[in-house]
């Protein structure tokens, strides 16, 4: 069986000071984000959120990225100061620590991964068509389910 | 053919007589039972909408043998078809553990389906979005990785108080072997998840235990304790990305079959990717045990196999086992298939052979000519095969076999009891009597299912006389489709 699946999703773990660089920009929204943790209750879910196809295809830079330590089975957590417009979120569930997500020896994914939309791998990563949405001003909100 | 199953012979020209409502020349109710068995066999890969609460077995004949007792547990996909689409390779239906119980003289089945994310996300979809080797995935699917298509239908096996679910591109699922409960998918270390693991471990007398997962020209030789612990799982380098379903052992090595169906290219249907390529040949790559880094690889002339038995070495280091070669893989490729679309394609015969490879100079291998599959042997004792129990007597106009057959490597003799059309015969296991040494001192147990009937028939056999026919034989209530493989867990 040859399933290779590949995910430019290496945040690190540091968490962006964007949104003090953001907040004093004209106009922002609010991007409320609902994780719920379906399985193991361990580890950090690692999160990043791209404005662009080209960064959330390639190993472009995330716009935000976030660092959660699970604590419960569901996480909210509002994400200020982004410019309304259209975004995708890409997680992982990093079960071991590492803050990169973990592939065994054959390329496959160890660790969860997540998408806004709930978008799905299929043999494939979600496209940005799959996985983006838009922020409008009043602001808007994602639940994402990580199994 | 004994008397027990005259008696269904009989039936049968009856019932295609009776049918047609005339008197029909010998010639005639011959054609009309061919054709109206030629339509009995779809019942061998329908579908099982749930799973089966234990049911006491029905006596049909004999009387089980003193000193029997244990459970005989058997994997194999059963539910292929769901409202939005189906499965098109019958190697993709859910993984359903049966588990035929022989106590105190009688016998009882119980089976349940595996849970696995597959079954969840198919049965959520009403569809088989979840695709398989043969299978194309659907939309809406969740494939992150080789476990959300896994069907956990190819074998089981047993370690200690736990069942494992057996598939090849994917990890085992832990069953319960009292209630058949899935426990849940086995990750054998975290680093270790969503790892291919073959369907046919082998095992050392200690019952430490080998096995090997494949990707392409990637594999990994797993070593595993004999309740299941990971001691080693060391990557090796493929000559080529033949498609391997099983591998064997010596005392000191590891011989994997390497037949040209190889994989190319990057279909999202894995059997899709793999071509026949007759030029190239067949080849064998051995291991040593003790360094996974030394090996060596063998020609043979270009043959295809799914199964081989336990392999055995000479004080020379010349190595020999048993395989199931046909010419070509067109069960896998053409029957199988278009099994799942309920017509029945011939394909050629696998016959039970013999490889020997020599220190030095040719390989070679040689046919005995008998029809075998499923092949089996004593699995005591690390010289050379007495005997080899395998499934045989290709049935016309429907797939698989209607026969059991012992070969006799010293007499070269193949002893068989034919079932006779009515029945299609499954794998069938070899188990030792309590306090047996001689080679095959023992029973040979295994199901069929009786087409005529209806329904699954579950038989013992003394082992050294298999021609004399069922020392007992029960049936079920219900026709539980075609398995693959197994074992029997003594006790």
């Amino acid at each position: 069986m040859k399933l290779q699946v590949k995910h430019p999703l290496l945040v690190s773990a540091a968490l962006a000071a964007l949104a003090a660089m953001l907040a004093g920009s004209a106009s922002a929204a609010d991007l409320s984000l609902t994780f719920k943790v379906h399985q193991s209750q361990k580890g950090a879910l690692m999160v990043a959120i791209f404005d662009t196809e080209t960064a959330y295809t390639g190993d472009g830079q995330a716009v935000r990225q976030l660092k959660l330590d699970i604590a419960s089975d569901t996480l909210a957590v509002v994400v200020p100061g982004l410019a309304p417009g259209r975004y995708g979120i890409k997680l992982f569930h990093d079960l071991n620590g590492t803050g990169k997500l973990t592939f065994n020896m054959f390329g496959i994914p160890t660790e969860p991964v997540a998408f806004s939309n709930n978008a799905r791998i299929n043999m494939r990563a979600p496209t940005w068509a799959e996985v983006s949405f838009e922020l409008p001003d009043a602001g808007v909100a994602q639940t994402i389910d990580i199994d | 053919m004994t008397s027990h199953f005259q008696p269904n012979r009989r039936h049968v020209l009856a019932g295609a007589t009776g049918l047609i409502g005339l008197a029909l020349t010998p010639e005639q109710a011959a054609a009309a039972a061919a054709l109206a068995i030629a339509a009995d066999w779809k019942i061998a890969f329908a579908d099982l909408e749930g799973d089966l609460a234990p049911r006491p077995l029905q006596r049909v004949h004999g009387k089980a043998p003193a000193g029997l007792a244990g459970t005989l547990y058997r994997n194999g996909g059963a539910k292929f078809r769901r409202t939005k689409g189906q499965a098109t390779h019958w190697f993709d239906g859910d993984g359903l553990i049966r588990a035929f119980r022989i106590q105190e003289g009688g016998a009882s089945l119980a089976a349940r389906f595996v849970d696995t994310p597959k079954r969840r996300a198919d049965t959520a979809a009403d569809g088989v979005i979840s695709g398989g080797f043969g299978t194309r995935s659907g939309p809406g699917a969740r494939i992150a990785s080789p476990d959300d298509v896994n069907a956990a239908n190819i074998s089981v096996i047993r370690r200690g108080d736990k069942l494992w679910a057996l598939w090849e591109a994917g990890s085992p699922f832990e069953i319960d072997p009292a209630s058949l409960a899935t426990t849940g998918m086995v990750t054998l270390r975290d680093d270790l998840a969503h790892m291919p693991f073959l369907a046919h471990p082998r095992f050392e007398a200690d019952g430490r235990i080998w096995n090997l997962g494949q990707v392409g020209d990637k594999a990994v030789i797993w070593q595993l304790s004999p309740s299941g612990a990971v001691q080693a799982a060391t990557p090796i380098a493929l000559p080529r990305a033949s498609y391997i379903h099983d591998f064997t052992i010596t005392a000191r090595h590891i011989i994997i079959v390497l037949q040209p169906w190889v994989y190319q290219g990057d279909s999202p249907v894995p059997m899709t990717s793999l071509t026949w390529q007759p030029g190239l040949g067949s080849q064998v790559l051995i291991l040593d045990k003790a360094d996974l880094a030394s090996r060596r690889v063998v020609e043979l002339p270009t043959f295809f196999a799914f199964h081989m038995t336990s392999a055995w070495e000479a004080p020379s280091g010349e190595i020999c086992f048993e395989i199931c070669a046909s010419p070509q893989p067109d069960f896998v490729i053409r029957t199988a298939v278009d099994l799942m679309a309920g017509t029945y394609t011939a394909s050629s015969d696998p016959k039970l052979s013999l490889i020997t490879v020599p220190t030095q100079g040719t390989a070679r291998i040689e046919s005995t000519g008998v029809i075998a599959e499923f092949p089996r042997t004593d699995g005591r004792g690390s010289g050379p095969n007495r005997f080899t129990l395998h499934a045989t007597t290709q049935a016309k106009a429907r797939p698989l076999f209607q026969g059991v057959g012992v070969y006799d490597w010293r007499k070269h003799q193949d002893l068989v009891f034919d079932f006779g059309p009515d029945h299609l015969v499954e794998e069938m296991v070899f188990t030792p009597r309590p306090g047996a040494v001689e080679a095959f001192d023992g029973w040979i147990i295994g199901p069929t299912i009786n087409l005529r009937a209806a329904r699954t028939e579950l038989h013992v056999f003394d082992a050294r006389r298999v021609d004399a026919g069922p020392l007992v034989t029960w049936a079920a209530d219900v026709a539980v489709p075609a398995g693959l493989h197994g074992m029997f867990w003594r006790g």
